[in-house]
């Protein structure tokens, strides 16, 4: 840090051999004149000392703004923070001190005195003795603005005549705009006093030595400084304007330097009469907004980049020289063109080249202890003097950090001071307002001079809260109070983190575009102007009222499936398959002449061609051996005795009539032929009509087939239908007079039959399993309610696809006796020895059935055959 | 009203069934009883299903659906037969118009039917190995021709020696099958009649 010095106004660091900071182009080591209190004559240091030699030594009767000069090199202060401590021990004589020393010693010249080159500039540290007691309020003007014991006694005695002598009209109150080094005191400095009376004393810049006032213990009695009373002020680069509450409008004194004229806001004069400043010379208060040092003649910012300059004598200049000797012969504001830097200005914090420079006695008696200084002679060049402590400040490297609390006129004046010139031509150290270093384009314009500003609060910059806002994170804290140290640094905040891909390909379009599109909650806060309560109008501060008073629509998220263009190839793809899974063939419309139809045609044509060649010429034999079943029914009928009462169900349809009948007709006739008494029932809503039907065939006198007496219509009885199935079945059976609504107990044909039991025989006609298995069924579960109805034997006749299904019947002893379709009549009447109805249409059901065979066989071996050969062939052209 | 209904089926149900296994003195009554009911209301279903027909043919002409003209020869035929059946009831017990009408349109219509029938399955008998070769229809097609012969009575003709053997074999053969049949259709019967006396089965709607 020794090495480096911190720009009083962008606050970097710089190179300690700099006298222009490398960022905004501020001065760097700043030299400040007339704002000081005079301080008494340095004496001439021994040797040249480093500043930093002894500046840990505070000597108990060093004042402590000598202290301050020594500075901090390690802390970097800025110039205008270093304002209470004091750091006693020998320095290295500053050039500028060694100027006005060779001054002193070469004449009344206007050179700009050279710091010395081993000792850092102290720019950046507002001395003591420019910012020491004489800072007071106006209140307090006739106090003294330091504590006597911290102030030299040189300065001590400047006091004193300034505290006896009337101070003027009390200025304007200072407050923290006011710079370092504004006589705000309201008292017109005893330095000030001095360079009045002086100024009507000597009429050349080798004035006689400088008055006690600036002497080390002397009691100088308004003497103006021979640093003051140097060169006259520079010329102003600007017209001037008169300051506010300055009176600097007054002419100046012509006895006043150069430098000290411009200040008080006239046009340098190239007189190197020691000059006052306006205000000074007119007794006034100094301006408030900025020290009168500093203002040119005309009321306008000094601008020390080529204004006023003052040249301050080289330590050990002239004997028993103190400021106000020194300034009085060698230091005189040199008016130097604008832009240019006064020579003492810009080799402040060179090292000054020589080193066998004579430091003042003034300048010395600051450094050495009080018994050093009140050991020299006031006003008498004594021995090479240490530097006083402000010189060797104003060349050391401020420090970093300030321990102590910057005032607010200090912070104020920072504020007030505007951005730096361009780096095309150096500045002082002191700018103002107009000469302050603009921001470059584009960037904010900060209202505070982030100098020797906390970090919490240089952190919380325009620019830097601007950026949080924009980005949706909360803002820097808050500023905090002075003096306390800053809770977080703004490069320390929180940098969103950056997601991994895999994990933002997962997020959900729609809410990343509602993040997007509006702004974060914390930056809709941040943005949110309070409309309500007493804070309304106000932004970036909790709601008044409650969120949920607040009603937003919520985000909508789509439902649909986000895919890919890959996935939805797929998906496509995938579909098409799958549809043409279930999509049937194409089907060829059928032509209206087809093979099929031809053979279709062809097979029927056959079949009706044979079946009636079997009724015209029969041909085929009946089988002569009959089966047991129908043996065993043609036994029973026969065994019948005559007029035996004989039930017959019909429960077939009318599609195999022809069939049943053929089956029926010789059993029937052999009933009739018995002279069995029959009751006619059926459970199926043309039984009726069948049974008439097969009646009306067999019962026919004009019958040829049948010979026999038959009997008559009324001998047969028609008992109805019976409903339900086979609940009908059952009640019949259980109750026949019940159940059948027509069962008259007067009928003479059923007198003698009170219940099934009392029929000799049941036949059951019918054509399907179901009707047969109901009838057969019922009759075994009604068994034990109808006492003797398991000995009526039971006879089926069946067609040809009902005999297998109901033949585990007549296996089970159920069912007594089997006629199986024409096949069966056709064998019952050869029993009979009567052909009837069974034996016409034999012949014509064989020349069917034998011609379907033969087709079945030739068409199936024939297409069986094609289809071989056309399988091949599909392989072979596969 | 849907747990009254299943309530009821299954009391009367179990009243029955009970009827027939115990022969003490009120079950059997009690069976009698509620099968006469059973046979009305079977009557009237059946009454009921001639009606529901009737609204079906009558609801399709109405909307004038395809095929409403043959729904308009049923009503006819239906109005016309009921009118003779009723006429002849009340003038001739033997109903000899209904007779005819049977005997003329509903057997011939039926009987026609069934040739139909014989005649298309010869015809899918040719074209069976055409369209599927397969051991199965390869064994279907030679059991149609060997019942086709053996029902033609050629065994019987041809005097084979053990052609009856043959014969009695053929004609036993179906019997396997056809018990089976009946053993499965008493099951099924059986675990009909529980479910719908365990509620399991409503088919009353309840």
């Amino acid at each position: 840090m020794a090495d480096q010095i911190r720009c009083p106004m962008c606050s970097r660091l710089n190179p300690a051999d700099l006298d222009v900071c490398q960022y905004c182009q501020a001065r760097l080591k700043p030299l400040i004149a007339g704002s000081t209190p005079p301080v008494p004559p340095p004496t001439p240091p021994s040797q040249p000392e480093t500043p930093s030699q002894n500046a840990d030594q505070p000597s108990e009767e060093a004042p402590d703004w000598l202290h301050s000069l020594r500075g901090k090199e390690e802390t970097g202060a800025s110039e205008w923070d270093n304002t209470a401590e004091s750091s006693s021990g020998e320095e290295d004589i500053p050039d500028w001190l060694s100027r006005i020393r060779e001054k002193s010693d070469s004449g009344p010249e206007e050179t700009a005195p050279e710091p010395p080159a081993s000792s850092p500039p102290a720019g950046n540290e507002l001395p003591d003795w420019l910012t020491g007691a004489t800072f007071e309020e106006p209140a307090q003007q006739s106090q003294p603005s330091a504590p006597s014991g911290d102030l030299p006694d040189w300065l001590r005695d400047i006091r004193e005549p300034d505290e006896r002598s009337a101070p003027g009209p009390a200025g304007p109150a200072s407050g923290p705009e006011e710079q370092p080094g504004d006589l705000a005191s309201g008292g017109e400095p005893g330095w000030l006093e001095q360079l009045r009376s002086q100024q009507m004393v000597s009429d050349s810049p080798s004035a006689p030595p400088p008055s006690a006032a600036f002497s080390p213990g002397g009691a100088g009695e308004n003497q103006i400084p021979d640093w003051l009373q140097s060169s006259p002020p520079p010329q102003p680069p600007q017209p001037p304007t008169p300051a506010e509450g300055s009176t600097g409008s007054e002419q100046p004194s012509e006895d006043l330097p150069e430098w000290l004229s411009n200040l008080m806001g006239e046009p340098p004069s190239t007189s190197s009469e020691p000059s006052i400043l306006p205000w000074a010379a007119a007794g006034e208060e100094p301006p408030a907004q900025t020290p009168d040092f500093t203002m040119t003649g005309a009321g306008q910012p000094m601008d020390w980049g080529g204004a006023a300059v003052f040249s301050i004598p080289e330590p050990g200049e002239g004997a028993g020289s103190g400021p106000a000797q020194m300034g009085q012969e060698n230091i005189s504001p040199s008016l130097e063109t604008p832009g240019e830097t006064p020579d003492w200005l810009s080799s402040f914090g060179e090292p000054s080249p020589g080193a066998d420079q004579v430091e003042p006695d003034w300048l010395a008696s600051l450094e050495n202890p009080p018994a050093q200084s009140q050991a020299s002679v006031p006003g008498e060049p004594g021995p090479a003097v240490e530097e006083p402590q402000y010189y060797a400040s104003l060349q050391q490297t401020p420090p970093a950090e300030s321990p102590e609390p910057t005032p607010d006129w200090l912070e104020a004046l920072g504020s007030d001071q505007p951005a730096p010139p361009p780096a095309s031509e150096p500045t002082p150290a002191l700018l103002f307002e107009e000469s302050l270093p603009t921001p470059p384009p584009g960037e904010p314009v900060e209202p505070f001079v982030m100098a020797d500003l906390p970090d919490w609060l240089s952190a919380l910059g325009p620019a830097e809260s601007g950026q949080a806002k924009e980005s949706g994170q909360p803002p820097a804290q808050p500023s905090t109070p002075k003096g306390t140290e800053p809770a977080e640094p703004a490069e320390e905040a929180i940098v969103p983190a950056e997601l991994p891909s895999w994990v933002q390909a997962m997020r959900p379009i729609e809410s990343v575009a509602a993040s997007s599109a509006a702004p974060p909650p914390s930056q809709e806060t941040d943005q949110r102007i309070e409309r309500a309560g007493p804070l309304a109008g106000l932004k970036g501060i909790l709601p008044a009222e409650p969120l949920v008073a607040e009603y937003r629509k919520p985000p909508t998220y789509s439902v649909k499936l986000q895919t890919s263009e890959s996935q939805k190839r797929y998906a496509q793809l995938l579909d098409e398959m799958l549809a043409n899974e279930t999509e049937p063939l194409a089907h060829r419309a059928e032509r209206l002449i087809s093979s099929q139809r031809v053979l279709r045609l062809v097979v029927g044509i056959l079949v009706v061609a044979a079946v009636l060649l079997g009724s015209f010429y029969p041909f085929m034999p009946i089988p002569s051996q009959p089966a047991v079943e129908m043996s065993n029914l043609y036994n029973a009928v026969e065994a019948l005795p005559g007029s035996a009462p004989v039930l017959m169900v019909f429960d077939y349809e009318p599609a195999l009539a022809g069939e049943m009948e053929s089956a029926a007709a010789p059993v029937l006739d052999h009933l009739m032929e018995k002279g069995a008494r029959l009751s006619l029932v059926t459970t199926s809503p043309t039984g009726q009509a069948l049974a008439d039907r097969l009646l009306g065939s067999v019962f026919t006198p004009e019958a040829p087939d049948y010979q026999q007496p038959y009997l008559d219509r009324q001998a047969v009885i028609d008992l109805g239908y019976l409903a339900g199935g086979p609940a009908g079945i059952y009640s019949f059976v259980i109750n026949p007079g019940l159940g059948a609504p027509r069962w008259a107990a007067d009928n003479s044909n059923l007198q003698d039959v009170h219940s099934l039991a009392d029929y000799r025989q049941i036949f059951l006609l019918t054509d399907s399993l179901d009707t047969g298995r109901a009838w057969l069924e019922q009759l075994a579960a009604a068994g034990p309610s109808v006492p003797g109805l398991d000995e009526v034997p039971v006879m089926l006749v069946t067609s040809a696809q009902a005999a297998p299904l109901l033949r585990p019947y007549l296996d089970s002893r159920q069912a007594d006796g089997l006629l199986n379709g024409l096949m069966g009549g056709a064998q019952y009447e050869q029993l009979l020895q009567r052909p009837g109805v069974a034996n016409r249409r034999w012949d014509s059901f064989a020349g069917g059935l034998l011609a379907a065979i033969v087709l079945v066989v030739v068409g199936g071996l024939v297409n069986g055959t094609l289809s071989l050969f056309s399988r091949r062939k599909t392989k072979d052209e596969a | 009203m849907k747990p009254v209904a299943t309530a009821i089926a299954i009391a009367f149900g179990l009243i029955v069934l009970l009827g027939y296994f115990l022969p003490l003195p009120p079950l059997p009554a009690l069976r009698d009883t509620f099968v006469g009911w059973a046979v009305i209301l079977a009557a009237i279903a059946t009454l009921i299903g001639v009606i529901n027909l009737l609204a079906v043919h009558t609801n399709k002409i109405s909307l004038q659906q395809p095929g409403n003209g043959y729904s308009l020869i049923l009503i006819a035929a239906f109005i016309l037969t009921l009118i003779l059946g009723l006429w002849e009831i009340l003038t001739s017990p033997a109903a000899p118009l209904t007779r005819q009408v049977v005997n003329s349109i509903q057997f011939p219509v039926e009987a026609s039917l069934m040739g139909v029938l014989a005649a298309s399955l010869a015809f899918a008998s040719i074209r069976l190995l055409r369209r599927r070769r397969s051991l199965f229809a390869i064994l279907f097609f030679v059991a149609t021709l060997v019942f086709l012969v053996a029902g033609s009575g050629l065994f019987g003709i041809l005097n084979l020696p053990g052609a009856d053997y043959l014969q009695t074999a053929l004609d036993r053969l179906p019997v396997f099958g056809g018990r089976g049949l009946l053993l499965g259709v008493a099951l099924g019967s059986l675990l009909t009649g529980l479910r719908v006396l365990v509620g399991a089965d409503r088919p009353y709607g309840g």
